[in-house]
Order: structure tokens, then sequence, then C-alpha cells
């Protein structure tokens, strides 16, 4: 293990050579950052390094941080590591972090897809020697239709809504799967509403460089009836308190990759919704691990064990990260 | 098989019957007359026969998915369900070819006879001409495995909005002997052009459970009370010299030959309400016996000797071929008694007489005896109700005997099967015996989702030794169980079997300490010999 440029500790993966750990999840003197979802870009660090595209989302996440910003491609020398940040097209600002010592290259993948959403970037497959992928839909059962479908599927649910004066209610993730939906629905079916935690995520992504059609932020001053044959996307609602009151008679969606399996939509009471995800797919996983050309891949999140021997059995030399880890 | 793969999926987001009628009635607005035989056929039950083992259809999968057996097993047990696995990883989301649900109905009709070669051959191509979803069905239907949670109520009341008639009427039309493949929506409910049915059945008037008080029902005068007799609700039917005998579900007359000779006393045109019961030497049997006949293949002499089944006569809702359905019912109890009495064959078809009190009071005492008569409670009429079609409220009541109640622990969880297999819900409660626990009953929760949700999290973190799928948990969790009787078993630890027992309520207030004694069980045995 000692030889290896990047190690599996209990803060998370680390890089001895360049004293920086990639997505800590315990505070670190160094953390370079894949993207802003708050699994991945944690409270606490000294001081953080990410893409370009993350200046305002982290500061809105993460409050006043020490950040320094990398291009897309940009190589930066930490220790003699050279570093750099390739597009992994999960959300606005993902990347994958690229790590290459004397010729050596490893690749983490941080969360992916390999669907061009129109919004978060296209994927930018990196050759490397190593591969740390993660696999959350890391099995066979999980194949994405085409996301136009999945549009077209939302865009009709909507307007047969709107043609019953009922408001349309999608659930979803507020940083990534909102901005997606927004930049890809069909704004001519009604007006578009946001909660308030989008419309700050919003905000900040703009401010970040991102353009999004123009939508309106939910207020508890709107009338009911305005909200009629409306689409109105939220991070979630509790059924408990009175929110989802303001928008009766209304019919309530959720856009998750989870929907896809009955027993799963059931345990996690997603009731009614749409398989999108902004992770890679079975299918999606395979096609980016066979790109890297990498002969050895660790794999992380979800299916681990699976996977793993799944890449084993198509002659990889993998493991499982989380069985790796160093205890300290 | 788009249209009904997007019902079913639209079905199971539906919260309430409101929606799912209207979601039944545009879909059979939306399909032809050949479909919404094949959908009513589905739905009530009829539905075609098991062409092909999952197991063997999986093993078709593997081959077809190119994928290793270890992952499809994983897979399996993340989906719970094969036929949902198949269709999931056979999905490659090019479009379905469009064809109908009858034509897939009858694609699998034509497999019958067949060898298994042309079987799966023939399954492979119908899995490359279908979606995801659609190939789902397909597994469900091929297998015999399609449940759906739609109520034969349901259907008749989406048919009804549809159709324009009687929700009586379309009961009675489902209910008969009908074809599917030689009718169509036209003939099974338009009486004009109905091929006659001689067996046609009428749909079974339900009593309400009474709650409360029934002195609320005002005088006793004017009511009836029978025992609720547990055994089998049935009709016996007589016409053109046929006899049938229909249990809520189906025709059931061929399991039933000791009851035959009863074409040769009975006039022709009766329908008779009432309950089927093995009864022996004057005395009721326990009714899952009947049960297990029916389940069966063959009826054994075996079966016949140990158990003979005899007719309690409830009601009379046909007589000379006429519907008297709508008359008084102590009018038609009067006819029915009648009957019965010019019958020879009186031990086979017995009148249920009248509990005669002259109080509530004095009825109330009798109910909570109920049981040392092996019955389950009383049922209470107005003397001038009609027989209706399914439940009306006001008229009939059942009013059963208490259930017993019995404290419990929490001690061993199970997985839950299918769709709840992401939850332990199968729990095994036991009682005290000295120092030690003793398990006495497993039962499947039907609590709420909130509480399941909340003993899987106690579960997670009070586990005590896995077996396999089953946890031992520290045993907190007390809960109060209803049951409808217990028995004495060679085949249980604890020397007792309790009769459908189910969760009455969670007790947080309650302590370990405070859970029932196995003796406590033991001595109601006794004292219900």
């Amino acid at each position: 293990m000692g030889k290896d440029l990047l190690t599996f500790t209990s803060k998370g993966i680390y890089c001895p050579r360049g004293d920086f750990f990639i997505d800590p999840h315990k505070p670190v003197h160094r953390a370079v950052v894949t993207h802003a979802h708050s699994d991945h870009a944690r409270w606490g660090h000294k001081y953080y390094m990410a893409q370009q595209r993350n200046r305002h989302i982290l500061k809105l996440r993460l409050g006043d941080i020490k950040l320094e910003l990398k291009g897309y491609g940009e190589v930066t020398m930490i220790n003699g590591v050279k570093m750099s940040f390739h597009s992994a097209a999960h959300v606005w600002g993902s990347s994958q972090v690229r790590v290459e010592y004397k010729g050596e290259v490893w690749v983490v993948s941080g969360d992916y897809k390999l669907e061009d959403d129109g919004f978060s970037g296209s994927f930018e497959p990196v050759k490397c020697n190593t591969f740390i992928t993660e696999c959350t839909f890391g099995l066979p059962i999980f194949k994405w239709r085409p996301q136009d479908n999945v549009y077209r599927d939302i865009n009709d649910w909507w307007r047969r809504n709107s043609e019953n004066a009922k408001t349309s209610i999608l659930t979803a993730y507020a940083f990534g799967k909102a901005q997606r939906l927004i930049q890809n629905i069909d704004h001519s079916i009604g007006n578009v509403y946001v909660h308030k935690s989008i419309e700050n995520v919003n905000n900040a992504l703009i401010q970040d460089g991102a353009v999004l059609p123009e939508v309106f932020c939910t207020d508890p001053s709107i009338k009911k009836t305005d909200y009629h044959g409306s689409l109105v996307i939220t991070p979630g609602y509790s059924f408990e308190n009175t929110w989802l009151s303001a928008f009766h008679p209304c019919e309530v969606a959720t856009v998750s990759g989870w929907i896809q399996v009955k027993g799963i939509k059931k345990k996690r009471r997603l009731g009614q919704g749409f398989v999108l995800s902004d992770h890679a797919d079975w299918a999606g996983l395979n096609e980016a691990v066979r790109m890297t050309g990498a002969d050895r891949v660790f794999v992380m999140h979800g299916y681990t064990d699976v996977y793993a021997r799944w890449l084993r059995e198509r002659g990889y030399r993998a493991a499982v990260v989380e069985s790796l880890r160093i205890r300290e | 098989m788009r249209n009904f793969s997007n019902l079913l999926l639209d079905l199971e987001n539906a919260a309430d019957t409101s929606v799912k009628i209207d979601l039944l009635v545009s879909y059979f607005r939306s399909v032809d007359n050949s479909d919404k035989i094949s959908t009513i056929t589905i739905f009530t039950k009829k539905r075609p026969k098991r062409q092909v083992k999952a197991r063997v259809l999986t093993e078709w999968a593997i081959e077809e998915s190119g994928i290793q057996r270890w992952l499809f097993d994983e897979c399996y047990n993340v989906v719970g369900d094969f036929s949902e696995t198949i269709s999931l990883i056979l999905a490659d989301h090019s479009n379905d070819t469009g064809r109908s649900l009858t034509y897939w109905i009858r694609y699998l009709q034509n497999l019958e006879g067949k060898d298994e070669y042309e079987k799966k051959l023939a399954v492979l191509e119908a899995w490359r001409q279908l979606d995801s979803q659609s190939i789902l069905i397909f597994n469900k239907l091929i297998t015999g495995g399609f449940r759906v949670n739609v109520t034969k109520n349901l259907i008749i009341r989406a048919l009804a909005s549809l159709t324009g008639k009687d929700q009586s009427e379309i009961a009675y039309r489902l209910m008969a002997d009908w074809d599917p493949d030689s009718s169509d929506l036209g003939s099974v409910f338009n009486s004009e052009d109905a091929p006659e049915n001689i067996s046609a059945p009428y749909p079974f008037c339900q009593a309400y459970p009474l709650t409360g008080n029934p002195s609320n029902l005002g005088k006793i005068d004017d009511w009836v009370a029978e025992w609720k007799w547990d055994g089998i609700r049935v009709q016996l039917i007589k016409r053109k010299g046929r006899l049938f005998i229909w249990s809520k579900e189906d025709l059931v007359t061929d399991k039933f030959p000791e009851l035959h000779s009863l074409a040769q006393h009975l006039p022709d045109g009766v329908a008779i309400d009432g309950e089927l019961l093995p009864f022996k030497d004057g005395h009721p049997l326990p009714s899952s016996i009947l049960r297990n006949r029916i389940k069966s293949k063959n009826v054994t002499k075996k079966m016949l000797k140990e158990a003979p089944a005899v007719i309690k006569a409830y009601d009379l809702l046909e007589l000379d071929h006429r519907d008297i359905r709508d008359t008084g019912l102590v009018d038609r109890r009067t006819k029915l008694e009648e009957l019965v009495n010019s019958i020879l064959d009186q031990d086979l078809l017995q009148y249920s007489h009248n509990v005669r009190v002259r109080s509530w009071k004095d009825l109330d005492s009798l109910r909570k005896k109920s049981r040392t008569r092996l019955v389950e409670g009383l049922v209470l009429k107005h003397k001038k109700s009609a027989y209706h079609s399914d439940a009306k409220r006001g008229e009939w009541w059942k009013w059963n005997a208490d259930p017993f109640s019995i404290h419990v622990v929490l001690m061993y969880v199970q997985i839950g099967r299918g769709q709840r297999i992401h939850s332990y819900t199968d729990y095994t409660f036991g009682v005290r015996d000295g120092n030690d626990l003793v398990p006495i009953a497993k039962v499947v929760a039907r609590i709420n989702d909130n509480e399941i949700w909340e003993i899987n999290s106690f579960i997670e973190k009070n586990t005590l030794e896995r077996f396999g799928p089953t946890r031992a948990i520290k045993p907190e969790l007390v809960f109060e169980l209803h049951f409808r009787g217990v028995q004495p078993s060679g085949r249980h630890k604890s020397g007792i079997l309790l009769l459908d027992p189910e969760i009455y309520r969670w007790c947080r207030e309650k302590k370990v300490q405070e859970v029932n004694l196995l003796t406590d069980l033991k001595q109601l045995i006794q004292s219900n010999g």
C-alpha cells in the first residue's frame, strides 16, 4: 500500500506524496473537492480546492471557506504531484480528479453520468492506470431510458394535470436534479415555480456562470389558484406540515433513479415518479471503466461488492474501497 | 399491452377509490372489446393457467441476457421478485411492438401442450417484442403469479359507471360461469343477448360489523338474530335439474359429492344462501378442514368420512325460478323453512334457526358464550330487509364474539416477501414461561408504515443474533395480539396453536414483565374445551 499514489483512510481518499485528501468526510488540512453535494464537500477543512464553477455554490453550502479554484484540465502541482479536474457531468461544476506522479495516473471519478443533460457539461473520459469509481447503481437492473423519453413523460404528466386545473409537484434534489429539470422541461405548458432552497442554489449557480430558463419562487402570498396548471419543483416536503396544502388540488411525483425498482420505491416511500438519475447506470459504469483504459479499479458507494466481483471476472484487478480503509 | 401496463402503474400509485375507478373507466373506454374482456378476466381471477415455472423462466432470462447466475441472484435480492428482476435485466427500451393484451393472452394460451423447447422460443420472442413494464406483466401471467390490488367490487363499480347499469346486475353477470374466449362484453353485460347461464349465483349480501351498542338499532322485535356459523358461505342453486354450489370465489360443486343427492330433493329454480360446515355427530368441526378440501385436487373417501359437509340455510333468494330477493326477510325465511322441511335429506340441508330472546341484554349474554357453540357470533337482520347485492349499511349487522386478547413480546423478525422484501414485517411473538420466553405466534404485520419504519430501526439497533433472513432481537417491544381461538398442538414448541392471530396494537407503555404467561393460554384451552 505504501507506494500507492492514493490510499484509503478513515478520513477519505488520501495522496501521501501530495499530502491532500479527495472528498474527505472528516476535517483535514487540504481537501480537493469533486462537487458541491454535501456528502462530498464537507464542512471543517482548512483549505479547499475545487473546479472554477463551484465558488458561490460552495459558499452557499459551506459559508466562508479558504477556497482555491481551478479550470477543467488546468494542472496544479501539489508537493510534486500533478492534480487536475475533468468534467464528470453529474451536476454543475462536478469533476473527476486526475492525479499523476512519475507517469503513473490515478483518477477519482466522484459522482458521474455519461449522458449530457445540457446543463452539467459532458463527461470527459480520462486515461489512467487506476480508476476509483462510484457504483451507486452498479447492478444490471439499472438501465436508464434515453433522457428525452423521460422529459416527454414528465411533460405529458404536467400537461394532463394542467388540463385538470391541478398543480404538478416534482420532488428532486435542490442541487443537480432541479436544474436539470428546469433546463429540459417544456416551459410552454405553464409557469415553473421552485422552492426557496432551489432558488438559492440557482442564484449561486448563475453567479458561477450558469444560464438557466426563468422560473418563479414559491411564496406564501401567492394564491392557491395561481398555482393551478403550474409545475412546482421542491427538494421534498413533509406530509405533516401544511406546505403541500398550499397547492391543492395537486399531483406529486418524485424524480429519481430508485423509482426503477418497485420494492425500493416502496421502502423509500417515493410513490409515483419518473426514473431519471444523475448517476451512471450499469452500462454507463462499464463504459466509463472501459474508456479509462485502467487495469486496476477501486469501487465505492452502492453495490460495491457485486460490481467489484463483476469487474474481477472480466479481468480487472478490482476491490472495494470501504474494505481497504486503513484504520487509524 | 402498453395501455394495460400503464393502468397497473397508475393503479399502484392511486391513493383512493374514486381515482382508481376513474382510471379503470378511462382505461375501459380506451381499449377495444376483446381487451375489455381480457382485463376483466384477469381482474376477476379467471387468470390464464401457468405455462412455465418461475425457476425455468429465470434460466431462460439468464441465458438471454448473458449475465451470470450469481449476478442475477444479487439483482433478485435487491428487487425481491423474479418477474420484475427479469423484466429489468432484459429491458432494452427499444419500442414495444404495440400488440394488445388479448394478443399476448392468446399467445400464452397457445403454449398449452407445447414442449419446453417450443415454449422457450416463444417466450424469448415475446421478450424481444415487449418493453420492460410489459415484460413484467407477461412474466406474471406466464408463471401464474399475477396479483393485483384491484377488488372485484372496484371492477363492478367501474363497469357500472361505464355501462350505466346497476352494480348488482354487473355483479351477477361477473359471477356467472362465462367463457372469456367465446363472449364479448356485449353478451356479458346485455341480458338481452346473454346466453342463458343456468349456474349464475347472486352477489352475496354482506353484513356490516356492529360497533357499539345494539340497542341503537331500535326494538329487538324488528330484528331477526341468527348464529353466525364458522364455515364457508355458499349459495346452493338448482336449475334445469342440476345442482350448483358457489362459494364467494368459485364454483365448488365437485368438491362436495356428499351433497349431490340434494339435486333429487330440491325443486327446480331455487337459490339458497347458507353456510357450508364440516359437521359430525351433531357438532360443527373447524372450517379449515373444508377450506383444505377445496384446495386439494381430489376429494378422498377419508375426507368424506372424517368431516362430512352440511349446509346451514340462511336465506332464500330464488323460488320457482323467480328472484324473490326484494321480498322481506321474514317472508323469505318462512318460505325457506317450509322448503327445508319439505325435503327428506334434512341432515344435509338444515334450517339455521332464529335465536329467540326478549332483550338486547339477553342476546349479548348469548353472544358472549358463542364460542362454546363453536359459532363466530351473531348476525342481526332487519325483518323487512331485502337481500342486497354486497353490503348495505343498516340492515344486516354481524355481531362477533369478542376476540381473545393477550400481551406478547417481539422475539424474532424476518424480512417480508415480495414487495415487503425490504423491511422486517414477519414477526414472531412470545409469552413468558417461568423465566424464559416461548414463541407462540408468527404474524405478518398489518400495521401502518410508520410503525413498521420505527420497529425496523429498533431492529437495526437491537439485533442479538442472525440466522439467515431471521434475526433474534432484544425482547422489549410489547404488543397486544387478538386471536379467534386456541388449540393444543404437538407440532409447536409451546404446545399450543393460536387461530388467526393478528396485531391489535403496539403497547409502547408496557414492559416485557407485563406480557402474558403460557399457562394463561393453556387455561383458555381448558375453559373453552
